[in-house]
């Protein structure tokens, strides 16, 4: 039939045939919008191809084309059928389409060029019966294999494609392609496999689809689950073993294991620790040959257990980060057995690295113990799953101990800190005759130093410098204690020497902590500059003579408070003249040692006051801690640094 | 036979004063008068500038404790007047020592190392009933207040090395804190 007029194309059964390919064109467009892995797109070259051909033969019905087209065909739909096996099939597929090629070119010089004219046309015929041979066979080969969904779709429409390319084939054969019944009902239908691939390709896709659903949603499920548990825990407890007790019975449960254990990496060792066990778990490793095959005594074991890594088969998932997934336990090497006891019986194993970002932390692994009760694929996936996000709250939990414990100390050290601030003078007084003036500077964590002035008497004054030792808060409130009991008493007429033994019977051995200070007091009349000075092991004072220029330290011989409750504290009587000047320090001052590693010193310190000695006893203060700052340079302050200055003005 | 591998890593009290853990380089340094009163006071002292990191500080207050116990009472036979010093410092991963006093010196050491090693033998050995006469070290010197044990501990506990210089009345130690390894958080 040659087609001129628009009627005859109407006529025409290529219209219908067209509409027929179009719809099949329209489903495997519609799969290629949702599935960009498929074949949709082969189909839709086949498809496009189909047409061309329709078109073409519409226009050019020449049987000799005929024959060339359905040649590239079958050789088309081949390669649809067998490309996704793959490998295997790869030399079966190539020798499939060079036979066709060589068949279509024996056809073009046969029919084209009147190569061997005496050769009859069914020559060609055998190469179709094979190629519907091949499609057959793969198909049937291949019909449980659907890993993959370009596969599956092979497996649900191999027979539609035999059968419509055999009744196109043999219609063909019978009625010739230029026969009404041919054009207007073999070759419609003969397509209709198409559309049969095209809506099993859709249905593939959206079962695939719902699997996925379901499977998401059991995990979503799991995961609320694990969470639930060990946020539940959280509430409770800061303690690693309960948080990882709850990880490890959510990943029973969520396996349907028998039982399960968690293993951590150790922070300090190259070995790994149990840190959770339950439920029933035989031991995956050799036990110890003198460990009694005792239920009781095997469970213990495994609770305490600890191994080096890489040894054992927990050991080896702690060092290489490698899953272990053993469905039959019986049939795999790895497995020891530790004797015929029903607890010992190991059916079933799967074991998984816990891991933060490329970090492994520990183990975790569960079991079956009913003969022939196994994992599956699904099982070791959720474990997994479960591993994987348990891994991330459970580090998460050991960041916030962590955090805790390092918080807990510095607010420790804050507290102590805010003591210690508190309780030191704000402001110190100044009189005509009496100058004051100090500076105090706390090392972090420390906080030992104290110092204080209080007005006694009208022409009174005592101060005081002292340096508890310890640190924290506990040294902060023996700090509290002193200034108590120092308050309470300087306001009696009792000599300095008496407060601190009176200072030191309040304090010693009655409470149940360290409670050492070193204090040293002077009592000064602000009037005449006679003063008294007594010392409880504290750092000598230091006393500037202006009418010599000279430095003197007064050492006074003694313990510290704290140390005997009947310690009799002696008191030197003294007298600062015009312009003389007194310092009491602490030893942060002048054992402060810089990047070499040498002592500031009482000598410098001595030095640093004479030579300020025109100043205020506030600059001098000032100057003196410029320079032990300066001396330090860029070494560690590691005590705190105190000192108070008295000027004469007379 | 008895097992004698354990010799290899013997553990032993040396005197060597080029040691490098006699360099004072950058060390803090305190001294103090040889009461035995004070002895926890001036634990204290030196023990506050260990960084809050430390997690076994008390171990630690034990054996500067114990140290500083040996000087004032066996090195300065409690003399007030005499001086201990001591040389101090510590980070997070190291506690480093020097104590020294003014007394005549450790005579007896190859004697305690000798007496340790009998000792380490009769253990490894498992012979218990020698080893009644190995629990303690005790001298002419000894009162009952003296364990004899102190020095056992130590050289355990001062795993970086416990070394004497050549007069015998100053020792140097080192303990390493462990590390992490392997942190989790």
């Amino acid at each position: 039939m040659i087609i001129n007029t628009m009627s005859q194309v109407i006529e025409s059964p290529l219209l219908s045939m067209l509409i027929m390919l179009a719809g099949a064109g329209a489903l495997f467009f519609t799969l290629s919008r949702k599935d960009t892995e498929g074949q949709a797109g082969s189909f839709i070259a086949l498809i496009g191809f189909l047409c061309a051909r329709e078109l073409f033969l519409a226009i050019m019905p020449d049987p000799r084309f005929g024959l060339l087209l359905d040649f590239l065909y079958f050789s088309f739909v081949l390669f649809l059928t067998m490309a996704p096996f793959g490998r295997p099939l790869r030399g079966w597929l190539a020798g499939s389409l060079v036979l066709n090629a060589m068949a279509a070119g024996l056809h073009v010089a046969w029919a084209f060029a009147g190569f061997a004219p005496a050769m009859p046309a069914w020559v060609f015929l055998p190469v179709f019966g094979l190629d519907i041979l091949a499609i057959a066979l793969t198909g049937a080969f291949n019909y449980g294999d659907r890993n993959d969904r370009a596969r599956h779709l092979v497996a649900e429409t191999w027979m539609p494609t035999v059968v419509a390319l055999l009744a196109y084939f043999v219609f063909l054969m019978i009625l010739g392609r230029d026969s009404v019944g041919f054009q207007w009902l073999v070759l419609p239908i003969s397509y209709v496999w198409l559309a049969i691939a095209g809506l099993a390709g859709l249905r593939i896709h959206d079962d695939e689809t719902l699997a996925a659903v379901a499977y998401y949603e059991e995990s979503i499920d799991s995961l609320y689950n694990l969470s639930f548990r060990v946020g539940t825990v959280f509430k409770g407890s800061f303690s690693t073993e309960d948080v990882l007790g709850s990880m490890n019975e959510a990943m029973i449960a969520e396996t349907g294991a028998d039982g399960g254990t968690i293993y951590l990496v150790d922070e300090f060792d190259d070995i790994i620790v149990a840190k959770a066990y339950a439920g029933l778990f035989p031991p995956p490793f050799a036990l110890p040959e003198s460990l009694p095959r005792k239920s009781n005594r095997v469970e213990s074991y495994m609770k305490h257990a600890q191994f080096r890594l890489g040894e054992t088969i927990l050991g080896e998932v702690a060092k290489t980060g490698k899953n272990i997934f053993a469905p039959v336990v019986t049939a795999d090497g790895r497995f020891a057995s530790n004797g015929d006891e029903d607890f010992l019986h190991l059916s079933s194993f799967m074991a998984v690295p816990l891991m933060v970002e490329d970090k492994i932390i520990g183990v975790a692994a569960v079991a079956r113990t009913r003969p022939g009760n196994q994992f599956d694929e699904a099982n070791f996936d959720r474990f997994k799953l479960l591993a994987n996000f348990g891994t991330l709250a459970v580090s998460n939990f050991f960041t916030f101990l962590e955090a805790n414990e390092r918080s807990g100390l510095e607010r420790q050290v804050g507290i102590a800190a805010e003591i210690q601030r508190t309780i030191i003078p704000k402001k110190l007084p100044q009189f005509p005759s009496l100058a004051l003036g100090a500076f105090s500077s706390p090392a972090r964590g420390i906080s030992g130093d104290y110092y204080d002035v209080i007005r006694t008497r009208e022409d009174r004054l005592v101060g005081v410098i002292g340096d508890v030792a310890g640190k924290g808060v506990q040294a902060a409130l023996i700090m509290v204690m002193i200034r108590s009991i120092l308050h309470l008493i300087t306001n009696t007429n009792k000599d300095i020497a008496t407060v601190l033994d009176w200072v030191n019977r309040g304090i010693t051995g009655k409470i149940d902590m360290d409670h050492y200070a070193t204090l040293g007091i002077i009592d000064i009349n602000i009037v005449t500059g006679e003063l008294e000075y007594a010392n409880a092991s504290h750092q000598p004072i230091l006393i500037y003579r202006r009418a010599t220029d000279t430095v003197e330290a007064v050492e006074i011989k003694s313990v510290p408070i704290g140390v005997e409750k009947a310690t009799k504290y002696q008191r030197k009587k003294l007298r600062l003249y015009d312009g003389d000047i007194a310092a009491l320090y602490t030893d942060g001052v002048v054992e402060a040692i810089n990047e070499q590693g040498r002592q500031f010193g009482r000598k410098n310190l001595g030095e640093a006051i004479a030579r300020n000695r025109s100043l205020s006893p506030k600059e001098i203060a000032g100057k003196i801690k410029a320079e032990v700052m300066a001396f330090m340079g860029t070494a560690h302050q590691h005590d705190d640094q105190t000192i108070l200055v008295f000027k004469m003005k007379l | 036979m008895a097992d004698l591998t354990y010799l290899s890593e013997l553990k032993e009290i040396r005197v060597n004063e080029n040691s490098p853990l006699f360099d004072k380089t950058g060390m803090h340094y305190k001294e103090f008068p040889s009461d035995y009163r004070q002895i926890r006071y001036f634990t204290l002292l030196i023990v506050q500038s260990a960084p809050l990191e430390i997690k076994e500080i008390n171990l630690l207050e034990q054996q500067i404790s114990e140290v500083i116990k040996n000087a004032v009472k066996h090195g300065n036979q409690c003399t007030v007047g005499k001086k201990v010093r001591v040389w101090y410092s510590f980070d997070s991963a190291h506690a480093h020592l020097i104590v020294q006093d003014e007394g005549e010196g450790f005579r007896d050491l190859e004697k305690w190392n000798d007496f340790n090693r009998k000792r380490l033998e009769i253990l490894s050995a498992q012979d218990f009933e020698r080893l009644a006469d190995f629990v303690s070290w005790r001298t002419q010197k000894s009162d009952d207040n003296d364990g004899g044990n102190a020095l056992f501990a130590a050289l355990e506990y001062w795993d970086g090395g416990f070394v004497f210089n050549d007069a015998r009345n100053a020792v140097a130690m080192l303990k390493s804190f462990p590390q992490k390894k392997h942190a989790i958080g």
